[in-house]
């Protein structure tokens, strides 16, 4: 298994991303000023809600519980870890 | 043509001309005949539900809002508490909505109808519907053509009337390219002028929720109830609201500057059924008085390298977090954790999205994070700067809105990278986060109109101005 399939945890096959990388090269051939300066991408603050915690709702918490895989009376099943 | 579909349904069910349930079930007999692949999940019993109260309020004498009793369609990338939400894909193909999106919500708030989960790329990621679990959508002018992608089951079903309005979302044209396809209007609002949240997120810094509609004013009335400010959401800005009745004020089209990228229209993949009609759109704005100007822009191919390098790397780490543990398909028979997750994501995510998360994770990687990634976010910046420097050149930026018409289905899943190619027209857009609307007027194929950052209602006057003006 490829790096990349590890890293995206994927299992593929015969996945082809070459014809991606043409993206590659045509972004290295833009020449950009040494000017321009990517900061992060910036979120405005002053419109912040409240620091108070809302819980969800019994809804939302029942169709959350619904979702998941497996469950065995009240334990939520997931795979061996170690 | 109304100047309204969504005005002149509240004036019959008003006037008592039709009752709300008899409307949603047309809606809901022409959705679940239509054999189209455009819609993923019908919502009948809960709509007919909404419908029943709608009437009796009617039968009680009061008189119904704007959007109170209009059916609309959801794509299924939008989650709607307790109804399954899949994004088109095998991963999430049970998945329960624990919530619903704010966008959708407040429609919801107002008394519009959802009706049906529409069919769309699996999450957004395709420009012809035809990366879906659910096979692709038929385009409603050729059932041999596709819809255009990702929204097309969205422009489908408007553009058959089988919805009032739908809801769809544009992360690089996903909007605007199955509106243009079948021949309906579609909005990319500015970005943050509608709340993401609840809305699976693909490219998170190019997601936009907007609607796809059959009339200019239509677009505008659900654009109103959708924008604002949502805590939820923090790149979402207070937002004006529009003023339907004025829509046909503030344009004097001699006074008006409409700028033409030359790199768009010289490039070679335009074919010339689509330039003669995007000629024919000049022709009729310089007839009405409107300065044309022809400006340099960066090659298509720049636009689409730009975009996909980022939508990759976002789609990359977006996605991560869906890997069969608290929710999704589980494939239960591996020993480990880790082969758990290689085997769901395996399973689960189609070809496309498994080449693009893999690619994302290669853009984002050691040796190629600053030659490609990092260099992918400069060029979005002199992108960026470039809009800027021409918005004060110009009022509006008018395009084509792909180089082709619509493929047949089945053709572009040979050819990936003509599917790529064929968004350079709209990705430059929301590289820009700027307002684009896609408009059909009486044009052979659909132009995209654009505006500077926040000029929403600008781009929706002009179009106003130009539907009416097409009526003459």
């Amino acid at each position: 298994m490829s790096k990349l399939e590890q890293l995206s945890n994927i299992e593929t096959q015969n996945l082809d991303i070459k014809n991606i990388s043409d993206f590659f090269d045509t972004i290295k051939s833009v020449e950009v000023s040494d000017e321009i300066i990517v900061s992060n991408f910036t979120l405005k603050t002053e419109n912040l809600r409240k620091d108070e915690v809302k819980g969800a709702t019994e809804e939302e918490k029942d169709l959350i519980l619904k979702n998941f895989p497996q469950i065995q009376g009240r334990y939520l099943v997931v795979p061996k870890v170690i | 043509m109304i100047q309204s579909v969504i005005l002149d349904i509240q004036q019959k069910l008003n006037n008592k001309e039709i009752t709300c349930v008899k409307l949603v079930q047309n809606k809901i007999n022409a959705l679940k005949q239509a054999n189209d692949n455009a819609s993923n999940l019908v919502l009948e019993q809960e709509a007919f539900e909404k419908a029943k109260l709608i009437d009796a309020k009617i039968a009680r004498g009061e008189k119904l809002g704007v959007l109170e009793g209009v059916p609309f369609g959801v794509k299924d990338v939008f989650l709607l508490q307790n109804t399954i939400s899949t994004a088109s894909s095998n991963i999430l193909k049970n998945y329960l909505s624990p919530y619903t999106a704010s966008a959708i919500q407040k429609l919801i708030d107002v008394g519009a109808i959802p009706v049906v989960k529409e069919n769309c790329d699996a999450f957004g990621h395709g420009s012809t519907n035809e990366n879906s679990v659910f096979g692709a959508p038929k385009n409603a002018l050729d059932e041999t053509k596709v819809s255009g992608g990702s929204s097309g089951g969205s422009a489908v079903n408007v553009a058959k009337n089988n919805t009032i309005f739908s809801i769809g979302g544009d992360t690089g044209g996903s909007i605007r390219q199955p509106a243009g396809y079948n021949k309906v209007y579609g909005l990319k609002p500015t970005y943050g002028k509608v709340s993401r949240y609840g809305l699976m997120a693909y490219t998170s810094s190019s997601d936009c929720v907007g609607p796809i509609a059959q009339t200019v004013t239509d677009v505008a009335i659900v654009l109103n109830q959708m924008s604002g400010l949502d805590s939820k959401d923090q790149t979402t800005f207070q937002s004006v609201k529009i003023n339907i009745d004025k829509l046909n004020e503030g344009i004097d089209f001699k006074k008006l500057k409409v700028g033409v990228y030359s790199t768009f229209i010289n490039h070679p993949s335009l074919v010339p059924e689509i330039k003669q009609s995007f000629n024919q759109f000049i022709q009729t704005l310089q007839n009405l008085g409107v300065k044309v100007d022809y400006l340099d822009f960066f090659p298509g191919e720049t636009l689409t390298a730009t975009y996909y390098i980022i939508a990759l790397a976002e789609t990359a780490s977006n996605l991560s977090r869906i890997d069969g543990i608290a929710y999704g398909r589980r494939v239960e028979s591996k020993a480990t954790l880790k082969e758990t997750y290689l085997a769901t994501r395996g399973e689960g995510f189609s070809e496309e999205t498994k080449k693009r998360i893999v690619a994302g994770n290669q853009v984002l990687s050691v040796g190629y994070s600053d030659e490609i990634y990092k260099k992918a976010l400069k060029v979005r910046k002199s992108i960026e700067k470039k809009f800027s420097d021409d918005f004060e050149k110009v009022d509006f930026i008018i395009s084509p809105i792909a180089p082709i018409t619509p493929p047949k289905i089945g053709d572009s899943l040979q050819d990936p990278l003509a599917m790529y190619a064929s968004d350079i027209y709209t990705v430059g857009f929301s590289l820009g986060g700027l307002p684009t609307l896609s408009a059909p007027f009486n044009l052979a194929h659909n132009v995209q109109i654009t505006a500077k950052k926040g000029a929403d209602e600008q781009i929706l006057k002009l179009a106003f101005a130009l539907e009416q003006n097409n009526k003459k």
